[in-house]
């Protein structure tokens, strides 16, 4: 019988690497549990290096692809090896691109903004930070936005990127200061 | 005679500079202004040194950390950075809550491999498998190589 989609989602118990067996055995179907567990943190980081859904999209279906195609020598954490795929995707792209200006695309989140000028404020904060973001050296940005948009411990960070934290915290505190530097003037 | 060598300065008399933390009016609440636009041009091939920062204090950092807590941030003159970080993090915010588009895992799925995905082994990491055929065929062609490099040899002398 085949397994639906309903299906492998209920089963979170399922460690990564019992799928991966199953994927390696010839159940293709069952790498969507492994997309769809891990897609929100990598498309966010995406997202926010490059500045473009459009491109976040790809970069994630090209690193999912070549996730799949490499999947026999995965060793140790499956999310670690498939983020640095991503993370080095994301580093390719602005090695090869670089963009003046870069704007998001309006997102699906409800308004939690009473009036239309806090509204028009909110977007126009967004547009800024969006720009001071992309003056950001890439290892100051990712830093920054592995640690305020997803959220994760120095100590995740260090072993995610192969670093010490003291290393990262100094990456931090650096795009802290720069972003402040460029955003204070018309927001603090 | 050897000369005698002297440090250049001895322990006793080594002059001590005075470091004064505050001598720059960095005190504490006080922050280091930076000028936002260069003071000159730049020159020809001269490279800028990245963008502008200013200086946060370490307890503002350490409750952007989650190592203290806002009131501990806000002592001194830091309020402002404080407001500063917390009206970013709205931003922030709607970015923590950003989730994949609908399409992409059908469109991710639809794009890898139809079949397992196996494992890539380069060459030099190859299993080999010598058959007796293989190994005589391979010892016959070694001695016709040999036997043709002695004959050129022995014809050049």
């Amino acid at each position: 019988m085949r397994t639906t989609e309903t299906e492998l989602l209920v089963d979170q118990d399922d460690t990564d690497q019992r799928i991966i067996q199953r994927v390696l055995a010839g159940s293709r179907e069952d790498f969507t549990v492994l997309i769809t567990r891990y897609s929100d943190p990598l498309y966010r980081h995406a997202l926010c290096m490059t500045g473009s859904p459009d491109v976040a999209e790809d970069i994630l279906q090209l690193s999912f692809i070549k996730a799949y195609q490499h999947l026999a020598e995965v060793r140790g954490r499956f999310d670690a090896w498939v983020f640095r795929i991503v993370a080095n995707g994301c580093k390719d792209w602005l090695k090869n691109i670089r963009r003046s200006h870069l704007s998001y695309d309006e997102d699906d989140q409800p308004s939690g903004y009473a009036t239309p000028e806090e509204e028009l404020d909110r977007t126009e904060l967004r547009s800024d930070l969006d720009v001071a973001l992309s003056s950001l050296p890439a290892s100051l940005r990712e830093a920054f936005v592995m640690k305020h948009v997803e959220g994760r411990s120095y100590e995740e960070m260090a072993d995610l990127l192969g670093t010490t934290v003291g290393a990262l915290k100094m990456r931090v505190h650096r795009a802290r200061e720069a972003l402040q530097a460029l955003l204070e003037e018309k927001y603090a | 005679m050897l000369a005698k060598r002297y440090r250049p300065y001895s322990r006793k008399n080594t002059p001590n500079m005075f470091d004064d933390i505050h001598s720059d009016g960095l005190g504490e609440g006080r922050k280091r202004e930076r000028p936002s636009h260069p003071a000159r041009p730049l020159a020809d091939r001269e490279v800028p040194l990245g963008p502008p920062t200013t200086t946060i204090s370490t307890a503002v950092h350490a409750w952007l950390d989650g190592q203290t807590p806002e009131p501990d941030a806000r002592r001194g003159d830091w309020s402002r950075d404080v407001d500063f970080w917390k009206r970013l993090d709205d931003d922030l915010a709607r970015r923590r809550r950003m989730q994949t588009p609908a399409h992409l895992t059908a469109q991710i799925m639809n794009a890898i491999p139809q079949h397992a995905p196996q494992l890539i082994t380069p060459w030099w990491k190859r299993e080999f498998v010598v058959t007796p055929s293989a190994a005589i065929v391979a010892v016959m062609a070694l001695m016709a190589a040999s036997a043709a490099a002695t004959v050129a040899l022995l014809r050049v002398h």
